[in-house]
């Protein structure tokens, strides 16, 4: 699935089907546009002013989160529909650094590359957006990264944990057991 | 004519519409609508497909913003 959404024209396109087998529209709702295959099947459902119909305010926090406390962090993952535990599965940290970011009670260092691996979650789980994908790609320091596949995900978040203080000392990859990729 | 980055999305998620055709109906304004937005919907038949396809052109009267193959528009009824 894969979620696109044009900020200058409000257009909202959430595709999940093969463009190919693409056969007609049908107007479900006023704005709201279902692509169809030539058996009915659905592919695609568009917004044509989506401003008009959601807090596009919410999505856009959704597809590029600013995470600089614990409760940005816990609005997050509640958006995403997950728990700790499973953010922490996902992202390959322990549920409860989790849960004491989401209390504040470890800084979240260098939220930037928290905010990338919360990406590239998105872009894993519904889809990678194009400007999603430019932004990974292109970091402010022009580091080139990977597309965002799990190979990649777990190298952000390798990157992520080498930057959390815990317990008020640095934790580096050198006081973590290796782990062959 | 100008295009929205959505409408280039559209054209990726629909690729049985040419981009000609819509710029034709959006020239043609055969059968439009302005709706309450501002936003002007239009209708033309393309022979190649033998269907109606409706374009939206946003609030400046110039920009393509989305296309559809509209089958149950049938000329001037819905």
């Amino acid at each position: 699935m894969r979620l696109q959404y044009d900020d200058s024209s409000r257009g909202l396109l959430i595709s999940f089907g093969d463009p190919k087998r693409y056969s007609e529209s049908r107007e479900v709702a006023d704005g709201v546009v279902v692509d169809f295959d030539a058996k009915g099947k659905p592919l695609a459902i568009e917004l044509e002013d989506a401003d008009a119909i959601i807090d596009t305010n919410a999505l856009l926090q959704l597809l590029q989160p600013r995470i600089d406390n614990g409760d940005a962090l816990r609005s997050f993952r509640e958006r995403l529909g997950m728990t700790q535990q499973q953010l922490g599965d996902a992202l390959e940290i322990p549920r409860n650094t989790i849960a004491r970011w989401e209390r504040d009670e470890l800084p979240i260092e260098k939220s930037r590359l928290l905010e990338l691996a919360l990406r590239a979650l998105v872009a894993v789980v519904p889809g990678v957006d194009a400007k999603l994908e430019k932004h990974l790609t292109t970091t402010k320091k022009s580091r080139v990264v990977s597309p965002p596949t799990t190979v990649y995900h777990s190298a952000v978040t390798g990157r992520l944990l080498d930057s959390v203080h815990v317990g008020g000392r640095r934790r580096t990859a050198d006081r973590r057991p290796s782990k062959k990729r | 004519m100008k295009t929205t980055e959505h409408f280039e999305r559209i054209l990726r998620q629909r690729p049985q519409i040419k981009r000609e055709w819509c710029e034709r109906i959006a020239n043609q304004r055969s059968f439009a609508e302005t709706m309450p937005s501002g936003r002007i919907r239009c209708w033309g038949w393309v022979e190649e497909i033998k269907h109606y396809v409706r374009v939206v052109i946003l609030e400046d009267g110039e920009t393509l913003h989305t296309a559809m193959i509209d089958s149950k528009f049938k000329g001037g009824s819905r």
